[in-house]
């Protein structure tokens, strides 16, 4: 059985590298003596999946997780008794049973939605910086690479962005293997178009949720219906 | 308040490096309210978190206090050089993991000291937390400072920074410190002096602030006069008779971030009486107490319920002589890898035994194997007791490339005492036997795919041990020796590692050094040495221009060639061990004789036993026979 579960990276626990947060979730699953399926092999795992990797400083309340069982467990009693297990800023918000076929959760997400709050934001240059990304066709920004830093366009990665109250904006963005913004570029870019929040910070990133979108209508669907 | 220091903690974090090390929030940390505490004990590790939350024996201390309803006791690590620099800039005191208070508004700092090159983290640690660098310059209202550990066996180059430090295994000796802390708490607080006067009536404790030392007109010590009536010329240390009689951890805090030995941990022996001459650990944990198969599985069992590891070690200075080894081994392995738990032991012993033991347990892919022979020719090793023949290593050899390993490292160390170039040249010789051996079981096509590395590092030489009397080889010649070594080393396959010299050269001045080594320590951490055993911090001319301003020569300390008669820093810390039974052992060596393992041999009278009132402790199964092992093995 596969139950697909949402997941919370809270409080302190936003610090957590995305190594870490699965190193945590499996430890709690394994404390909460849960049916987990081992994967086969010299080093054996539970076959847990990940939706999308969130870096270390973000806190979520919108990560995704795949967790095969080797027999049935009332969603239920999984969310109270790995709950039960796991440190208090990591949090399993709902539980519905998944298909065990078809492709990877990672594989299908490609847009998330985040909450941003900024420190040092005068509102009405924030509105009006947030006009002008969305009536923009290039806004270039300087991405950390491996290969060092180098120009890129982040315009077409930014499906949605609104202020949702005082130094507080709300953004639908690019996620996953095929091209990742992170939410520290989209505040680069305002920056960029906005002399006047070039001392803006970003003082918290937190993801609200993960989403299947569909480049042509741009309509999104959440997990569960993956 | 503590809710404040947290804001502005969380505020620095996203500019640090692996932010997570000062989050706390872990499986098991123990969070007590503070108002219904007697004694608060912030235990802090001079080191980074990942190498702190590494250490078996802080998990067990730290158990030890907070089984008490009395006491609580918090951790904190030394932070990074980063960390450090946010610290300073926005006022962040030292805090503690469990509950961001302020280490300075503790009872007890306990620092464990393990090595010597954490010294430089200590001082960051104390001055961080805002309590008086200097012991004498500490009032009443100031917690008490103590340190533990292995280092504390010598803890002179800290004597003026610290005002008790605990030898020998904390278990027990903790409560009486508690205890006694207590009591002076509640009769005022008042005399700090009366609290340390008490302190030193314990066994176990040493208050360095109760001696005058003189010194000889040569340098050497003339004498250790207690300043204190009552306190002990010669500190015993505190010894535990019986492991099973103490209560281990069982619920260890669980990190969540990677640290370095991210395992389970069951501590199945404490002591070794091998008898290798250079090894400080050997020598002040004597003699063996094992803890029985029973409590050893039972642990086991609970820990990793506990905690969810996938990976549980058993742990002791050398594993495979725990008399029921194999079988708990095995039974351990059976037992827990229905929850995909793999059993591991962290070292292999020089022989074909302990590579199969080892290769029973390994149920991940072959990587490779690590024999420490740690003398390349048999001369050297009957100098340095490590009683390990050529033929225990070309089996060890043959046995690991049999069982699937295609990576040996073999450890060695360059400069003991007594060795010539023949003896370098017969290290550079083992890398070939292994790529003999692996040729010859293997065949010349897959023995290309066969990697042994060679590694080296350089003598220290250590308090309390035989070798205590020993020099250091010097800077030059250390170097001459490696590069010798190279030469003879003809083979692609063959990696050779070593390291630069000058490290051991400080932590010789660290672990041979007296009283008069703490200025340069502390001129060193002025000077900005911190975590000087990360290569990428280690500083040898910011350390040698520390020592030179302070007036410490470093070469009378490392170079020099001690009489048996001379008084060592170190000799009124006793771990128990007579100055003429390490004399006679001392001369055996230069007479290149062995000695028995007292465990399974005769007593050899080192003193410890006589001393402490203990006896080797072997404790083979109790309830399963090899007929039931057979059974157990046939089904897993
Ligand atoms: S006194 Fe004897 S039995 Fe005890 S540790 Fe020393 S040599 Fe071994």
């Amino acid at each position: 059985m596969r139950l697909r579960i949402r997941l919370a990276k809270l409080g302190l626990a936003r610090f957590l590298s995305h190594l870490d947060l699965q190193r945590v979730v499996e430890r709690g699953l394994r404390r909460a003596e849960l049916p987990l399926a081992f994967t086969q092999g010299f080093n054996p795992h539970p076959r847990i999946s990940y939706a999308s990797a969130l870096a270390t400083g973000t806190s979520s309340e919108g990560e995704f997780i795949d967790v095969d069982l080797t027999e049935p467990v009332e969603p239920e009693e999984f969310l109270a008794r790995a709950n039960g297990a796991l440190p208090a800023d990591v949090r399993l918000l709902e539980a519905r049973p998944a298909p065990e076929s078809g492709e990877s959760l990672m594989a299908q997400i490609n847009a998330a939605a985040y909450r941003l709050t900024l420190e040092g934001a005068d509102e009405a240059a924030l509105q009006a910086a947030v006009a002008r990304l969305l009536e923009a066709e290039e806004v270039v920004v300087t991405r950390e690479g491996r290969t060092g830093p180098r120009p890129v366009n982040i315009r077409p990665q930014v499906y949605a962005l609104a202020v949702e109250g005082p130094g507080e904006l709300r953004a639908l963005v690019q996620t996953g293997s095929k091209g990742n913004l992170r939410p520290e570029e989209v505040v680069a870019g305002l920056a960029q178009l906005s002399p006047d929040l070039a001392g803006v910070a970003l003082v918290r990133a937190h993801r609200l949720m993960l989403y299947r979108r569909d480049p042509e209508t741009g309509e999104c669907v959440e997990p569960w219906s993956l | 308040m503590t809710e404040a220091l947290r804001e502005r903690i969380e505020r620095v974090l996203p500019r640090v490096s692996k932010p997570a090390r000062y989050t706390g929030g872990e499986w098991n940390a123990v969070v007590k309210d503070h108002d219904k505490i007697d004694v608060k004990v912030a235990w802090t590790f001079p080191d980074a978190y990942e190498v702190g939350m590494s250490h078996l024996g802080s998990l067990i201390m730290y158990h030890q206090i907070n089984r008490r309803d009395d006491a609580c006791c918090e951790r904190a690590y030394a932070p990074w050089t980063d960390m450090e620099a946010e610290m300073r800039a926005e006022g962040i005191p030292l805090f503690t993991l469990e509950s961001w208070t302020p280490v300075g508004e503790f009872d007890i700092i306990a620092f464990p000291l393990l090595y010597e090159l954490t010294y430089t983290n200590l001082l960051t640690c104390l001055d961080l937390a805002g309590v008086p660098l200097l012991a004498a310059e500490r009032t009443a209202e100031h917690p008490l400072v103590i340190a533990g550990g292995p280092c504390a066996f010598n803890c002179e180059p800290l004597a003026p920074f610290l005002d008790v430090a605990v030898l020998g295994d904390g278990e027990e000796v903790i409560h009486e410190i508690l205890d006694t802390y207590k009591a002076w708490r509640d009769e005022g607080r008042r005399d700090r002096r009366e609290l340390l006067r008490r302190m030193a009536g314990i066994t176990g404790c040493y208050v360095p602030g109760f001696y005058e030392v003189s010194y000889n007109p040569d340098g050497t010590i003339r004498e250790y006069r207690p300043t204190e009536p009552g306190v002990p010329e010669v500190v015993d240390r505190a010894t535990v008779k019986d492991l099973d009689s103490i209560d281990y951890p069982t619920r260890p805090v669980v990190p969540n971030t990677q640290i370095v030995f991210d395992r389970a941990q069951v501590e199945v022996f404490r002591g070794c009486t091998r008898g290798c001459r250079f090894c400080h650990a050997g020598y002040i944990t004597r003699p063996v107490r094992e803890r029985s198969p029973e409590e050893v599985q039972r642990l086991a069992r609970e820990i990793v319920r506990n905690t969810g590891y996938s990976e549980l070690s058993l742990v002791s200075l050398s594993t495979a002589d725990y008399t029921d080894v194999q079988q708990t081994v095995g039974r351990l392995s059976d037992e827990l890898r229905c929850d995909g738990v793999n059993v591991t032991l962290p070292s292999t012993r020089v022989d074909a035994f302990s590579v199969a033991v080892a290769d029973a347990v390994s149920k991940v892919r072959k990587g490779s194997i690590t024999l420490a022979p740690e003398g390349g020719s048999v001369r050297i090793r009957r100098v340095i007791n490590k009683t390990v023949s050529d033929r225990d290593i070309r089996d060890a050899m043959r046995a690991a490339f049999q069982s699937g390993y295609r990576a040996v490292k073999l450890y060695f160390i360059l400069g003991l005492p007594t060795e010539t170039d023949a003896d370098l040249e017969a290290i550079a010789e083992k890398g070939h036997w292994a790529l003999e051996i692996a040729e010859e079981e293997l065949g010349r096509q897959e023995a290309r795919k066969v990697r042994v590395t060679i590694s080296v590092s350089v003598f220290v030489p250590k308090p309390h041990t035989p070798f205590q009397f020993e020099p250091q080889v010097t800077l030059e010649e250390a170097k001459r020796r490696q590069q010798y070594i190279k030469r003879f080393l003809k083979d692609r396959r063959i990696e050779y590692k070593y390291h630069d010299p000058d490290v051991s050269h400080i932590e010789a001045l660290l672990s041979l050094g007296d009283r008069r080594v703490a200025d340069a320590v502390l001129r060193a951490w002025q000077m900005g040495a911190r975590f000087d055993g990360w290569n990428e911090h280690f500083d040898y001319d910011l350390w040698l221009r520390a020592c030179a301003e302070s007036g410490v020569d470093v070469d009378f300390y490392t170079y020099r060639k001690k009489g048996y008669g001379e008084r060592f820093a170190w000799d009124h810390l006793s771990p128990g061990i007579s100055r003429e039974w390490l004399i006679d052992d001392h001369r055996r060596a230069m007479s290149e004789l062995e000695v028995e393992d007292c465990r399974w041999e005769n007593c050899d009278l080192c003193g410890v036993c006589m001393r402490y009132d203990v006896l080797p402790t072997l404790k083979p199964a109790g309830f399963v026979g090899e007929d039931e092992l057979e059974v157990t093995d046939s089904t897993g």
